[in-house]
C-alpha cells in the first residue's frame, strides 16, 4: 500500500501535523507536535487526504474523503472533530481558514478552483461561494486575490495593484501575507490584506521567473530569479564598437536577486567556479535579511543551504 | 647688485615646498578607508551556516525559522541564526525520536560569490 506522508505546520512555526495518506484506508493517524513535543495523537475518518492547514490555536483543518464517498472538510479542536462539512472537494485553504478553494469539473476543461468563504455554524461547517473571475489565491480575513491585480473584499472585486489588469502574480510569501506582481519594468510587493507595497525596477533585458520569488514574512525583503544576458557588462562595454559586441554569443544567465523595502538591491547570488546557485525553487529570506535559505548544487549534488551575512 | 642674505631667506620662505607628512597622512586615510570598505563588503557576503545532504526536503519558512524534512527525515525546525530549536518525526527504523536530539548533519563555511 503506497503512502505519503502530509504535513502542515502553523504560521507561527509552533504547531506541526503530520498524517499519513492512505488512499484505500478507512482511517489514517494525525499526529501533532508543539515545539517539538507532542501534542496530539488520533485516528481521523479519512483515506485521502487532499488538504490539510494547522492554525495558531493548535486546531486543524483537514479536507479529504474515503472510497465511495463524498469528500469531507473536518475542523479538529483537540482530539475532537468539532465541525465538519460534506460535499466539497478542497484543493487549498487560507493560512486563517477564512476562506478555500473547492475544485469545479468543468467537463472537458478538467477542473479548476472556485474561492468559498469559511463559517462555523455550530457543528457545521458552511461554505459559501465567492466571485470567480479567473485563477486567484485565498487568504487570511477571507480575501481572494487574482492572478491579475484585483482583490475580493466582503463580495467586492476592486483592482489592488497599480496597473492592474496588466499585471501578473509572480509568486506569493509562504504565509501569503504578501504577493509579488511583475509589470514591464518594475515588480510590486503588496499585502493583499492591507495593501501596503513597495516596488523596485526590472532592469532592462531582464525577466523574472515565475512561481520563484521568496518573500520574507514581514514583507520587508524579496528575492527574484532574473533571467539576463550573461554577457551584459560586456555588451555595455562594447557599445561604441557594436560589430564587437555582436560577436558576443548569445547566452542567457539567471541570478538570485535580493531586494529590500522599498526597493534597493541588497545582493546578487550568481553561480561560481565550482558552485552554482540553484535557480528552479525560490530562495526565501529571513525577516532581517541576513539569512537566505535555497539550494545549491556543488559537483552534480544539491544542497539546501541556509546560508548569512553578519 | 647682490641681494642681502636677509632678503634671499625670505625668497625661500615664501616658495611652496613639498609636504611629505600631509601626502602620507592623505595616503593613510585613503588606504584606511579602502580597508575598511573591503572588509565591509567582506562582512556583507552570504556564508552557508547549514548543508544538508542527501535528503530531498520539505521547506516551509516562517517569521522566527525554518522548518525542513519530511518522508524519511525527521522535521527539523531551524532559526535563522541556524540554531536547532525542535526535531520531531521518524528515523528510517520507523521510531519516533525525541524532540531536541540531533543527529548528523553537516556544516559548511564558504563564501558565496554576493556582490551589489
Amino acid at each position: 500500500m503506497e503512502t505519503t506522508k502530509r504535513y502542515a505546520l502553523s504560521p507561527d512555526g509552533q504547531f506541526l501535523s503530520v498524517i499519513d495518506n492512505i488512499p484505500w484506508a478507512k482511517q489514517v493517524e494525525l499526529r501533532t507536535w508543539r515545539n517539538g513535543k507532542p501534542y496530539r495523537k488520533m485516528k481521523v475518518p479519512l483515506g485521502l487526504i487532499d488538504c490539510v492547514r494547522q492554525l495558531n490555536d493548535g486546531s486543524v483543518y483537514i479536507a479529504g474523503k474515503r472510497q465511495g464517498e463524498m469528500s469531507r472538510l473536518l475542523w479538529i479542536n483537540g482530539v475532537r472533530i468539532t465541525a465538519q462539512a460534506e460535499g466539497y472537494p478542497i484543493l487549498d485553504i487560507a493560512p486563517d481558514a477564512g476562506a478555500a478553494m473547492v475544485s469545479y469539473h468543468a467537463g472537458r476543461s478538467g477542473n479548476y478552483g472556485v474561492p468559498y468563504s469559511i463559517a462555523i455554524a455550530g457543528s457545521e461547517i458552511r461554505l459559501r461561494p465567492q466571485v470567480y473571475r479567473g485563477e486567484c489565491t485565498v487568504h487570511d480575513k477571507g480575501i481572494v486575490l487574482f492572478d491579475d491585480g484585483f482583490r475580493q473584499l466582503n463580495g467586492a472585486v476592486k483592482p489592488l495593484v497599480p496597473g492592474a489588469p496588466n499585471v501578473h502574480l509572480a509568486g506569493l510569501s509562504r504565509m501569503r501575507r504578501y504577493a509579488l506582481f511583475a509589470r514591464q519594468k518594475r515588480a510590486v510587493v503588496i499585502s493583499p490584506v492591507t495593501g501596503a507595497r513597495w516596488t523596485f525596477p526590472i532592469e532592462h533585458g531582464a525577466a523574472i521567473k515565475d512561481d520563484l520569488p521568496g518573500i520574507a514574512e514581514n514583507g520587508r525583503f524579496a528575492t527574484v530569479v532574473v533571467e539576463r544576458d550573461a554577457y551584459r557588462m560586456l555588451r555595455r562595454l562594447y557599445a561604441a564598437f557594436p560589430s564587437l559586441a555582436q560577436r558576443l554569443p548569445q547566452r542567457r544567465r539567471q541570478d538570485v536577486l535580493l531586494y529590500a523595502r522599498p526597493g534597493r538591491l541588497v545582493a546578487n547570488l550568481s553561480a561560481s567556479l565550482d558552485r552554482e546557485v540553484v535557480t528552479d525553487t525560490p530562495w526565501y529570506p529571513s525577516p532581517d535579511g541576513r539569512a537566505l535559505l535555497g539550494f545549491i548544487r556543488e559537483k552534480d549534488t544539491r544542497h539546501c543551504v541556509l546560508v548569512r551575512r553578519r | 647688485m647682490p641681494q642681502s642674505p636677509a632678503k634671499q631667506d625670505d625668497k625661500l620662505r615664501a616658495r611652496p615646498r613639498f609636504r611629505f607628512h600631509r601626502l602620507a597622512l592623505a595616503l593613510a586615510a585613503l588606504l584606511l578607508l579602502t580597508g575598511g570598505y573591503l572588509y565591509w563588503r567582506h562582512l556583507q557576503r552570504f556564508r552557508v551556516v547549514l548543508s544538508f545532504n542527501d535528503m530531498t526536503p520539505i521547506l516551509e519558512p516562517r517569521a522566527t525559522g525554518f522548518l525542513i524534512g519530511g518522508e524519511d527525515t525527521p522535521y527539523t525546525f531551524y532559526d535563522w541564526r541556524g540554531t536547532l530549536s525542535w526535531r520531531v518525526g521518524e528515523t528510517h527504523r520507523g521510531h519516533y525520536i525525541r524532540a531536541g536530539e540531533v543527529l548528523m548533519e553537516t556544516t559548511k563555511r564558504y563564501a558565496l560569490p554576493a556582490k551589489c
